[in-house]
């Protein structure tokens, strides 16, 4: 294999394979998601049985407002992660806010 | 062709207590990618169709898709369109996430189904002794000699790995995980975001014209959602489906019983032969069938048809619209699709007009129209002459 020198080291990948590293962070992204709602069921059930076993995490269907606040943590996080390429230009404090999953506060507070 | 994509306990028959659902990890590795799929169809893709309108090339071809005497050809039109959008990060992180998310429907979906095997088969178990199957009038004809067209077999359709009967659990998938978690947001293919693919379905057998039908014909039928959905709009109607596919019929059949209607499946390719009497049926229904189909079996299909179809017959089509109907932008997202989502036929009939094909196989009346966003679902809607010219001769 002849590889390529760089400034910084050898290019392993290539130019060509930013999509495979793209569809390693999706994969961990997702990862941390299933984390992120492990520890909300988790918290919930602490805070309403006491006590918890990893069966009954596992388990576990949210339904109603439980369901409904890990959808809208959910749909944040996707957005935050899944957006972050377009946050290097989307950069108004709406759009920063909107991003967040955040209510827009009036025209004053933002400055525009 | 549809598959059961939603099966949720509440529409489930009386006394139908037992579920199941998924693990936590599978259900919040789904849940995500509908999230994912929400962003992407509904934030990023309306940022990469304004960068194309702005676009003085894609300004230029959006005209000219709109024009009545383009200068360009339908295709010529959309692979010029094809780059200008590929030229945007935006457009080209947008599709990144839409391919992303149809193999992870099997990457995450296979998996979290699979960990549930014995769960599952458990509930359905509970399930088929709860919903007495035997005592229903329906019926399954399977064909183990069928000849399977060449082009259906090798084709893995929406990316799924070895096709319709790939996998014996494609049905739980789809009705306790892709379903609920992905499909349901909308935003992908031709359905728009947000869109409810359920009662789109109700929305389409309501165009029917006539107030009831005796006996109603789906080719392509898969796991009965339509045909499902044809019972709760015409609960008198006789139901008759066929498919390719022994796994989607084999479900259909499961979950028809379930849900409390009889239904005739039969294993057949309806582009040749249903094995139907001639002007035995009433009515006839297709939901996202034609664009599986190259265009040449689309013809035999409609002449089929029209041959099992009674004078005076309907027939209702729900399929993605054609290229023509829809915006230049929305006409490269569609294109897309043919070759990254493994639909090898979705542009080739799209391009097509399936009023023209109905037209050509004898039909009468036909008409096409969208009840939806983004000019989906299209429906197209025709008629079987009450005589036909050579019955007007004898």
């Amino acid at each position: 294999m002849n590889t390529p020198k760089t400034d910084t080291g050898p290019d392993y990948l290539g130019p060509e394979s930013v999509t495979d590293v793209a569809r390693m962070v999706m994969a961990l992204m997702n990862e941390v998601w299933i984390q992120r709602d492990r520890q909300i069921v988790t918290e919930y059930l602490l805070e309403t049985q006491g006590a918890v076993t990893r069966q009954e995490i596992d388990d576990f269907v949210p339904t109603g407002d439980l369901a409904e606040r890990i959808a809208a943590e959910r749909q944040r996080f996707a957005n935050l992660v899944a957006g972050a390429p377009i946050a290097a230009t989307q950069r108004s404090v709406s759009q920063i806010l909107e991003r967040a999953g955040m209510d827009v506060p009036t025209a004053r507070a933002t400055g525009t | 062709m549809t598959f059961l994509t939603r099966l949720d306990d509440g529409s489930l028959k009386e006394g139908a207590a037992p579920t199941f659902a998924l693990s936590q990890r599978g259900r919040a590795g789904l849940e995500i990618l509908g999230a994912i799929q929400t962003f992407s169809s509904g934030t990023l893709r309306p940022m990469a169709a304004a960068n194309f309108e702005e676009n003085p090339q894609g300004r230029m071809l959006g005209e000219d898709h709109a024009s009545p005497t383009p200068a360009f050809s339908e295709r010529e039109r959309i692979a010029k369109a094809r780059i200008v959008c590929e030229g945007d990060a935006i457009y080209r992180l947008e599709r990144f996430f839409q391919r992303y998310v149809a193999e992870e429907n099997f990457n995450r979906g296979i998996p979290a189904i699979e960990e549930r095997r014995a769960e599952f088969l458990a509930y359905d178990a509970a399930m088929a002794q709860g919903s007495d199957e035997t005592s229903q009038a329906g019926s399954l004809t399977l064909a183990e000699d069928l000849a399977i067209p060449a082009w259906f077999a090798p084709i893995e359709w929406h990316l799924e790995p070895g096709g319709w009967d790939g996998y014996d659990l494609y049905g739980a998938l789809f009705a306790f995980g892709v379903g609920p978690y992905v499909f349901s947001k909308g935003g992908y293919a031709a359905v728009g975001i947000g869109d409810d693919i359920v009662g789109q379905r109700l929305k389409t057998i309501r165009q029917f014209p006539k107030d009831s039908y005796a006996r109603i014909y789906e080719p392509g039928c898969g796991g009965v959602s339509t045909l499902k959905a044809v019972h709760s709009v015409f609960p008198e109607a006789e139901l008759h489906g066929a498919d390719l596919s022994p796994l989607l019929l084999k479900n259909g059949a499961r979950m028809a019983a379930r849900f409390g209607f009889p239904v005739h499946l039969k294993q057949a390719d309806c582009a040749t032969d249903t094995g139907e009497a001639d002007a035995s049926f009433d009515g006839v229904i297709t939901y996202a069938l034609h664009h599986e189909l190259p265009p040449k079996a689309n013809r035999a299909l409609f002449a089929e048809l029209f041959r099992i179809m009674k004078p005076g017959a309907d027939i209702v089509i729900s399929d993605p619209p054609p290229f023509r109907a829809v915006s230049m932008f929305h006409a490269v997202i569609l294109d897309w699709d043919t070759l990254h989502r493994e639909e090898p036929f979705f542009s080739p009939v799209l391009h097509e007009s399936l009023d023209a094909m109905l037209e050509e196989a004898g039909f009468e009346a036909v008409e096409s129209y969208a009840i939806g966003q983004d000019q989906y679902p299209w429906i197209t809607r025709a008629r079987k002459p009450e005589s036909t010219a050579v019955e007007a001769q004898a």
